[in-house]
């Protein structure tokens, strides 16, 4: 491999304004159960190089077959010579190795053993009655080299494992759905802590009450979101919008702008009792990396500051744009996927209250622990959530269980309702998609309880 | 010999009842823009090899791009295979021999530069300040092998899709061009006005109201909407639970204006497939016809698991639809907007998900072109709303569907399909507060 790395390298050295090459192998393992029985299992094994080619133009070649690069390269060198949009931030050179080794990696880790722990969460879902029970495991070990004309060298290693489950409950005349996902940037001694069959446990006994549960009354009420919602609303409302490529207009075909496309900055979006961080750097975290797919090396941001814009997610072609070095936002999905301005694990920064002392200061409000349906506008602005694991408060206490309560609202009327957020901090795993061809990645999205005032719900 | 045809040859050694290997080439050139300027070029030459394999019920399946660990693939599959727990839903694969077709079909090497230009040219000469997009040229070759068939098709198409803004307003377009379908200057062209026709529009813009409203959709949007919509067809998705269709083979599912089949057979679609991944030629089904549900997509497990024929739409254990068409139906989009009242023309639409499947309850966010028609007229651009309502309910509110269609594919949101303007009434609107 090092010989065509060194080939390639030598053709785009003699053509091009800048290059960067990367080499990505992964070998990946999955097991799935449907409803008690055992779906299958499946292996990958793949691996390929991205060649990104800069001169009047910015032109990539992804290819696979080692016969065929000579002609893939050839093509990527002649297209960057079309003049089109063509600014890079090359950055300072690096050089490293870098690598997460577990103790007992995927590579290592025995099919049985992934399989028993699959059949033994379907089972657990059937004792506690769910009717309608998915489930599947995979991990994967990713092996990378990055190296770039600017004379960066880099070599990365690290697993991940994911999960994720529908369950559903079903009564003569109603029916509630969860979907569950947890991943983390480590080996299989990590996995108990993700705790699946606690979340399990406590989502079935809600699921199972939510279907006997009443609707809400419209109207407008104090809210309390649980860390799922408010990592959800991070990411969406927050984390999104400050991709410098979507502000630029760079995705407009596809998931759109951003509504600070055009503002100055920094922009007011919210109350100052809330800031939001984008942390690639979290050990563990499933968006965890010590270097970006374009190796700049990564770092925590604050992307909202106290209600107000603060740093944007910069990939090396957006953060040329803006004149500044790239913050490392830089991921791709795999080797066949350009870099593109992404999140890592991005929350809603904890405070300094209880969980108990925000619901005691609620006269009329609704608990949402959770969310099924959710979705935003492609600005990022106007967005909904449907609430699972709610609850109302009355009089400063939790009482009665209500059924998919509904918050539609916009970004800026979110963030301005917050008037105070507790200490504890909880995240979920989650694949954020973007791109064309689109490319999921893995992220956390987290953050604490987060205390709204007058909301409307539905 | 090919290195596929080795691999099958030493996979026959090991004792499997099941093989099955499907090598996927492809040569894809990309071309994306934004800011009515080109932002790169990228192409893709990339080879896969997908190896399933059973033993009785039990079943394994390995990916793989590096044909030279095809050693390593098949120890691992002849040393796993009897460790797999056995899978109840498995009933083997295609085993009556099918007959090797034309299936070849290059399409033009179109410049996918000059292409982009056209697109922005006519996009800004029709009113549109900036647009944004991509051009896709894609050509891929599909070799399977199974112990009863030795099957190849090699095929090729476009796809392009231009947004136009103007203002806080947009328009796009978003088509697919299979190998019997012509990509031309002239269509794209022709998106791109189209595209800046609908941003450009000259009404009030004001945040909508929530209700009940008649509601006029573009292909775009029912194409989304039946795009989210097609895994409910899928045997596997009716045995997982989670489809609303479950149980209503022969019963009413939409109203009678409403003729769905899936036809991956359709080379003016670039989801045009001609065999399925067990070997079995693919057809034109009837999903629903006149209203009624006529059948699920099957796979040979599924459609043993239902006492029925595969459909030809393996996946080997999760069928799904190829290429969905709402078949046209008599009506004009023109007479659909003078003929309304009351009632909001939704032009495109993202981000659908679902609350609730075995209820199709979702909502989705409409965008590019949502206007408020009164008495025939279109007298506003409305922002912040929402479709808030299930399938079962879009489905059955189906009043008429336009003898014009489009065959539209957009990103994640719209699989390739042909579809007609539709016209329903009484859905539900929402918007935030």
């Amino acid at each position: 491999m090092e010989h065509l790395l060194d080939k390639i390298a030598a053709m785009c050295g003699r053509n091009s304004r800048f290059y960067d090459i990367r080499y990505m192998e992964e070998t990946s393992q999955s097991v799935s159960y449907r409803n008690g029985e055992f779906q299958g299992a499946g292996t990958s094994g793949e691996r390929g190089i991205a060649v990104r080619v800069v001169n009047e133009g910015i032109s990539y070649g992804f290819f696979n077959d080692e016969h065929r690069a000579e002609d893939a390269v050839r093509r990527a060198i002649e297209r960057s010579h079309k003049h089109g949009r063509n600014k890079i931030s090359p950055g300072e050179p690096v050089r490293d190795r870098w690598s997460i080794k577990p103790s007992r990696s995927p590579e290592d880790y025995s099919l049985d053993d992934r399989i028993d722990i699959v059949r033994s969460i379907d089972s657990m879902m059937n004792d506690l009655h769910a009717s309608v029970r998915l489930n599947y495991l995979f991990d994967k070990q990713v092996r990378q080299v990055y190296l770039n004309s600017s004379g960066s060298y880099l070599e990365g290693e690290f697993p991940r494992i994911g999960y994720y489950y529908v369950m559903g409950f079903t009564q003569p005349d109603s029916f509630e759905q969860s979907y569950n996902q947890f991943g983390i940037t480590g080996g299989y001694e990590d996995f108990a802590g993700m705790k699946i069959e606690e979340e399990v446990e406590d989502d079935a006994h809600k699921l199972s009450s939510a279907t006997k549960s009443a609707k809400l009354e419209p109207g407008r009420y104090d809210v309390i979101l649980g860390p799922d919602l408010s990592g959800i609303v991070a990411h969406e409302s927050c984390g999104h919008p400050m991709e410098y490529d979507r502000i630029v207009g760079r995705e407009g075909a596809l998931a759109g702008e951003s509504f600070l496309t055009g503002k100055t900055f920094p922009y007011r979006v919210g109350s100052e009792s809330v800031s939001v961080i984008d942390d690639p750097t979290l050990r563990g975290s499933y968006g965890y990396y010590k270097y970006d797919d374009e190796g700049v090396r990564a770092r925590k941001r604050y992307l909202y500051k106290n209600g107000m814009t603060d740093e944007f997610i910069l990939n090396r072609e957006s953060a040329a744009i803006l004149g500044v070095p790239s913050n490392a936002g830089g991921r791709s999905a795999s080797w066949n996927y350009e870099p593109l301005a992404r999140m890592s694990t991005t929350y809603i920064e904890p405070g300094d209250m209880s969980l108990d002392e925000l619901i005691e200061d609620v006269k009329l409000g609704v608990y949402i622990g959770s969310y099924t349906e959710w979705n935003i506008d492609d600005i990022r602005f106007n967005q909904k959530y449907v609430g699972k694991d709610s609850f109302m408060i009355r009089n400063g206490k939790l009482a009665e269980q209500v059924r998919r309560p509904v918050l539609e609202t916009t970004t800026t009327g979110l963030y301005s309702a917050v008037d105070g957020t507790s200490k504890d901090l909880h995240f979920s795993a989650g694949s954020c998609g973007k791109g064309e061809p689109e490319q999921g990645i893995e992220v956390w999205m987290g953050g604490p309880h987060v205390r709204l005032r007058n909301m409307y719900l539905s | 010999m090919e290195a596929i045809d080795r691999l099958f040859e030493k996979l026959s050694r090991r004792n499997f009842d099941d093989i099955v290997l499907q090598q996927v080439s492809g040569d894809v050139s990309q071309v994306r823009f934004s800011g009515n300027m080109v932002d790169q070029e990228s192409t893709w030459v990339d080879d896969s090899v997908d190896v399933f394999v059973a033993r009785g019920r039990k079943i394994i399946a390995y990916e793989m791009n590096d044909l030279s660990r095809t050693d390593e693939a098949v120890e691992f599959l002849a040393s796993t295979i009897d460790r797999m727990p056995e899978n109840p839903s498995y009933g083997g694969i295609n085993t009556t021999r099918v007959q090797q077709g034309n299936w070849n079909s290059r399409g033009s090497d179109s410049d996918l530069g000059d292409a982009a230009q056209a697109m922005i040219r006519s996009a800004l000469e029709n009113g549109a300040e900036k647009c944004a997009g991509i051009i896709y040229r894609r050509t891929e070759t599909v070799s399977l092998i199974t112990p009863y068939n030795s099957l190849s098709s090699t095929t090729s198409g476009h796809e392009a899709v231009i947004r136009a803004f103007c203002g806080d307003s947009t328009g796009q377009e978003a088509i697919h061009f299979g190998p019997g379908s012509g990509f031309s200057t002239r269509a794209i062209e022709k998106m791109g006005v189209e595209s800046a026709q609908t941003a450009a529009r000259k009404v009030p813009r004001r945040v909508g109201d929530p209700g009940k409203f008649d509601v006029i959709l573009s292909p775009y949007v029912i194409g989304s909407l039946l795009s989210y919509s097609a895994q409910y067809f899928s045997a596997e998705s009716v045995m997982a639970g989670l489809s609303f269709l479950e149980n209503m083979i022969g019963k009413e599912v939409a109203s009678p204006q409403v003729n769905l089949v899936d036809d991956p057979t359709d080379r003016n679609g670039i989801a045009y497939v001609p065999f399925d991944m067990e070997g079995t030629l693919t057809r034109r089904n009837t999903l629903i016809e006149k209203g009624t549900l006529k059948t699920y997509v099957h796979s040979c497990s599924t459609a043993k698991r239902f006492n029925t024929q595969t459909t030809g739409n393996a996946g080997i254990l999760d069928p799904v639809p190829w290429q969905l068409k709402l078949l046209p139906g008599g009506g004009e989009l023109d007479s659909m907007i003078s003929d309304s009242r009351d009632a909001l023309l939704i032009l495109n639409t993202w981000y659908t998900r679902f609350q609730d499947d075995r209820n199709g309850v979702f909502s989705t966010v409409p965008r590019d072109g949502v206007f408020h028609v009164k008495n025939g007229e279109i007298v506003e651009s409305w922002s912040g709303i929402r479709i808030s309502d299930s399938i079962p309910n879009i489905l059955k509110s189906i009043r008429q569907t336009s003898a014009d269609t489009k065959w539209v594919k957009w990103w994640l949101e719209i699989s390739p399909s042909e579809m007609p303007y539709v016209s329903l009434e009484d859905i539900q609107i929402s918007r935030s507060f």
